[in-house]
């Protein structure tokens, strides 16, 4: 028994005596200088447009670094680092100072504005029998007998794509379709591509994409396709509209990609955001966290369109005022292609 | 006198056996343990602080002895939740194992086989698979993975002490294949990432020390304190610390211990 009473007593020892040794320099939450080279060092070795938008981000750095220093404050250091982050000019990057309960973006003048864009104008106007999807995230209505109309506000969230099976379903009897992503800020992009496989005839290279993968400001992957397949139960094959504006980001962006390329779907309205990034979400010492694009998305011809945005095929100009107005210069176009008269 | 010389016959085997085997004196034992690891790392490609915590670990071990050559391979493998050292309110879940196989041949004995001293190899695969939990709003989580097949020397002593067998392993790579992504693994952001280094880039020291004794005559109950250390330098360094207390019973296979 004494051997076994000695194990216990070994075992309490051992267990009490493992402690966490220093296996690198603890970095110090307070500490202006760490915090600064943390996030600059993870901007330096993932950030994904550097060389695509012109940036010396050694020069970035040795403006910024002696503000973040002297930063007497959190709010002060904060406000540092996002001035430094503004001038990437990049929708994807953002950073969340701890306690802040939306984290600190850059804003394109379109993201200042209001959108010429009143979902509740269109179905108040324009539809018929207009509802939506019980989760909420795909609206749908006719706008003519043979006109269908279906509305997907944002790609957020995963599971959720047999709610536009269902819009299609209730719409049965059109043979035309117009689908409104405007205002659309993205989500997630399998979400997106499994929504646009709705309205694919067979599998398409929508875009191609590169990731950073090394020190380097040009060390990428490959530039590798990205494919559209058919998906769902039934793909609607009528000719589809698919309507954008400038506030359509990111995985709207690759919802508008993937269904551009079918013969069969026409772009109209305006030129989308041009914000592709695919964040990566990260940390500092601080307990802060940021946001910063990794990849750099091409279309399916092989087109740079960050901060460029994607042309629609048919550009339908829109101010404000026609909504306040009451009329969507952009629908109104989109129902005249189809051949339905204004409401 | 046959049947005397045939007693005898085998003792002098076994009693050869005790004096030059560096493993458990039967020929061939298995191994089964349970404990706690203490785990310390830094990855900074999931983050730039250390993570520490602890978890449960579980071990298998098998031996082969065969004259003066031993053979053994143990497997260890548990889960733990990270906290960084720092106190931010970020966590990791950390799901770790670890290969070794190691031969070994004695090279010194003393002559009532108390103790022995055997040098060889060790082959040495590990790997971590991380699951980062953000301390943003959103509770962002990534998922990162670090492996590593290392060959190196390995050195292990043997003593009996008071009944039972204390024994000491040490080994450390030399020359290692490393897969280590270079950004988070989730949804094909990052593909595998190959690299074969020397110590100049990977270095790293396994150790044992355990003691086991008798319960009965064909189990034992063994005891382990096991410590891994790896310092391995790449753009996104890694550091990491992986302590195992455990207890466990090994079992004789093929022959009584005396």
């Amino acid at each position: 028994m004494k051997r076994y009473q000695r194990l216990v007593a070994i075992a309490a020892a051992a267990l009490s005596a493992c402690t966490s040794p220093e296996l690198v320099a603890p970095m110090d939450s307070t500490n202006n200088a760490q915090i600064f080279d943390a996030l600059w060092k993870e901007f330096d070795v993932h950030y994904s447009f550097f060389e695509a938008k012109g940036i010396n981000w050694d020069s970035v750095g040795a403006i910024f670094r002696p503000q973040a220093i002297a930063a007497p404050n959190d709010a002060a250091l904060a406000r540092t680092l996002s001035h430094m982050l503004a001038g990437l000019r990049d929708r994807h990057v953002s950073l969340a100072p701890a306690g802040l309960t939306r984290s600190i973006a850059y804003l394109t003048t379109a993201d200042s504005g209001v959108a010429p864009f009143d979902p509740g104008l269109v179905d108040r106007r324009y539809l018929t029998g207009a509802k939506c999807s019980q989760g909420g995230h795909v609206c749908y209505g006719l706008a003519s007998p043979t006109v269908g109309y279906v509305r997907i506000p944002t790609f957020e969230g995963t599971g959720w794509v047999g709610e536009l099976d269902e819009a299609l379903a209730s719409l049965r009897g059109a043979v035309s379709l117009i689908v409104d992503v405007r205002n659309n800020p993205g989500g997630t992009q399998q979400t997106a591509i499994e929504a646009a496989g709705r309205f694919a005839t067979s599998s398409e290279t929508y875009a191609y994409a590169k990731f950073r993968n090394g020190p380097k400001h040009s060390d990428f992957t490959s530039l590798a396709p990205q494919i559209v397949s058919p998906a769902g139960p039934t793909q609607f094959r009528g000719r589809v509209i698919v309507l954008t504006n400038r506030k359509v980001y990111s995985s709207g962006e690759d919802f508008v990609l993937a269904t551009r390329v079918f013969p069969n779907v026409t772009t109209m309205g305006d030129t989308t955001a041009g914000a592709s990034g695919r964040p990566m979400t990260r940390e500092l010492p601080n307990g802060w966290t940021f946001q910063l694009s990794t990849w750099v998305q091409y279309t399916a011809d092989r087109k740079f369109f960050e901060n460029i945005g994607l042309a629609p095929d048919v550009y339908v100009a829109a101010e404000r005022s026609d909504i306040v107005r009451g009329a969507d210069p952009i629908l109104d176009r989109a129902l005249a292609t189809l051949g339905v008269t204004k409401p | 006198m046959v049947s005397t010389l045939f007693v005898i016959a085998p003792l002098t085997a076994h009693a050869q056996s005790i004096s030059t085997s560096t493993c458990a004196t039967p020929r061939s034992s298995f191994n089964l343990s349970a404990g706690i690891a203490q785990s310390d790392r830094v990855d900074q490609t999931a983050s730039p602080l250390q993570f520490g915590g602890r978890g449960p670990d579980v071990s298998a071990t098998y031996e082969r002895t065969r004259g003066t050559f031993c053979f053994s391979a143990t497997g260890r493998g548990g889960i733990k939740t990270l906290t960084p050292t720092n106190g931010i309110p970020s966590r990791e879940r950390l799901i770790d194992a670890e290969l070794g196989i190691t031969g070994l041949r004695t090279v010194s004995a003393s002559a009532n086989g108390h103790r022995a001293i055997a040098i060889g190899a060790n082959l040495h695969t590990q790997y971590a698979f991380t699951t980062h939990h953000f301390p943003d709003v959103e509770q962002s989580t990534s998922e990162f993975r670090f492996g590593a097949m290392s060959l190196g020397p390995a050195v292990r002593w043997r003593e009996s002490i008071r009944g039972g067998n204390a024994v000491l392993q040490l080994s450390s790579p030399l020359f290692s294949l490393v897969e280590h992504p270079y950004a988070s693994v989730a949804d094909g952001r990052a593909g595998p990432r190959l690299a074969f280094t020397s110590v100049n880039a990977l270095r790293g020291l396994q150790g044992s020390i355990s003691y086991e004794w008798a319960a009965t005559r064909r189990m034992s109950i063994l005891t382990k304190y096991q410590a891994g250390w790896m310092r391995y330098d790449d753009i996104r360094p890694v550091r990491s610390l992986t302590q195992t207390f455990g207890i466990g019973i090994t079992t004789s296979l093929g022959g009584a211990r005396r």
